[in-house]
């Protein structure tokens, strides 16, 4: 075997070896290098053997890519079968937080300093930034975790995250059709909650009464037509805040019911928690808030062709605020009752 | 044709997984060497590559059931593997297990 020769077999060599750890490099050396010299024996004779047919020999051995990779064959997954499932299951509760999370922190908030700024366009502007994070959070908590257990699957640590062991008692009932909450009725519900929300926190001064007053003598009249918005602008703002809270409130109600699809304890008790503390809420803004634009009314009032210095008295506004309290307590109780009936008829 | 090809290849693959290592550790009652290992399992009908026997003969040393030597006498350094008492007794179990599988799949097949 020439001088070439040799040094092609340890270029071969050196190449599968450079990708194995380090305590094996100069074992597999030897007996890779003795199985060579085996190979070229069989061949014909080893002092001959020049480089074509050493070029030969190893080819039939393969790449030294794909012979090192089967030396380190324990090692082709980043998380294998014994860590797989815990790793998934992790996975999902942390994405599933992350996606609360930011609900919570970060649409709620969003809607909150937006309509307290009232220009919900430079609101985006100033915090796009923010909001173009929100794929990026959600890829870090997917490389966190996986990195997590690759670490695990590279130490072979022992590890048991047992999910309570499964008993037939504790398979989940068949919804009976009347059991099943129309998932399409939840999103509807959603949509129409964030349109109320926008509109309220957004564009409140929308929602008000044309009102035409006409002056002038019988001969001449003038009639000139106002508008005069429901709320109070003044305090809007202090608002705002209990306003987003009522319907996050609902909507997380609404998502509960997406997410469930059916009627069971969970609904049930959110529905009642919310709904209570909802309309507590509600009690709290038409009640401990001058929300009504009493004073626009009174000026309107006083500029009619009446005598009557007043047509919207102060009692009128009360009477407006008992009676939306009255219909929105029905309206809740009627959902609780509906709910609670379901729930207790159906879910078994 | 060719679909057909590599489905049976892959599970060919398979299959001839775990019968290689009842295969081999047949061969390692007694010390030999990687390469005439491969000559014999070919001769008797069972053809491994060097590139697949090696690191398998490394593996099951690294569990236990086989031990190696290296000989410095003669000509050049070799590699000798045999079975450890562990490893008698893995290829026991194994090769009785092998014989009940191959008679049910004789029933079945």
């Amino acid at each position: 075997m020439n001088e070439k020769g040799n040094e092609l077999i340890e270029r071969y060599l050196y190449d599968v070896i450079r990708r194995l750890p380090e305590k094996q490099k100069v074992d597999i050396k030897k007996e890779l290098k003795t199985l060579i010299e085996d190979m070229i024996i069989e061949k014909g004779n080893f002092w001959e053997a020049d480089e074509k047919e050493i070029g030969e020999i190893l080819k039939e051995l393969g790449s030294p890519a794909k012979l090192a990779a089967k030396y380190r064959e324990g090692e082709k997954h980043l998380i294998g079968e014994k860590y797989y499932d815990q790793y998934t299951f992790i996975l999902k509760i942390a994405l599933v937080c992350t996606l609360i999370g930011l609900l919570i922190s970060k649409v709620t908030l969003a809607f909150y300093e937006a309509s307290r700024s009232g220009n919900i366009g430079i609101y985006l502007e100033t915090n796009l930034d923010s909001f173009m994070r929100i794929p990026y959070i959600f890829i870090n908590v997917f490389a966190g975790i996986t990195l997590f257990f690759a670490i695990i699957e590279k130490a072979q640590v022992k590890l048991n995250i047992t999910r309570p062991e499964w008993k037939p008692e504790n398979l989940p009932m068949l919804p009976g059709r009347k059991a099943v909450i129309s998932r399409w009725k939840s999103i509807v519900g959603m949509a129409f909650i964030v349109i109320a929300a926008i509109w309220f926190c957004f564009v409140p001064n929308s929602l008000g009464l044309y009102i035409m007053t006409g002056t002038g003598t019988s001969t001449e009249q003038v009639t000139t037509s106002m508008f005069i918005p429901y709320f109070n602008m003044n305090i809007w703002s202090q608002v705002i805040p209990l306003f987003v809270i009522v319907f996050s409130l609902c909507f997380v109600n609404q998502m509960i019911r997406f997410l469930v699809g059916r009627y069971n304890m969970t609904v049930m008790i959110f529905t009642i928690v919310l709904q209570t503390l909802s309309y507590i809420l509600d009690l709290i803004i038409l009640k401990g808030f001058p929300i009504w634009n009493t004073n626009g009314y009174y000026r309107v009032g006083s500029t009619m062709m009446t005598d009557e210095t007043h047509i919207f008295p102060t009692s009128y506004f009360i009477q407006m605020t008992n009676i939306i309290l009255i219909i929105i307590a029905i309206f809740s109780l009627i959902d609780i009752i509906k709910t609670v009936y379901c729930t207790v008829k159906y879910r078994n | 044709m060719d679909q057909v090809n590599e489905i049976v290849n892959s599970l060919v693959l398979e299959m001839r997984r775990g019968m290689i290592v009842l295969g081999v550790l047949s061969q390692l009652e007694k010390p030999e060497y990687g390469y005439s290992l491969v000559q014999n399992m070919c001769d008797k009908g069972i053809a491994v590559d060097s590139g697949t026997l090696y690191p398998l003969l490394r593996r099951l040393e690294k569990q236990g059931i086989l031990l190696s030597e290296w000989e410095t006498e003669g000509t050049k350094p070799r590699k000798y593997y045999r079975r450890t008492e562990k490893g008698n007794q893995v290829y026991e179990e194994l090769s009785r297990q092998w014989k009940q599988m191959t008679e049910s799949m004789d029933q079945l097949l």
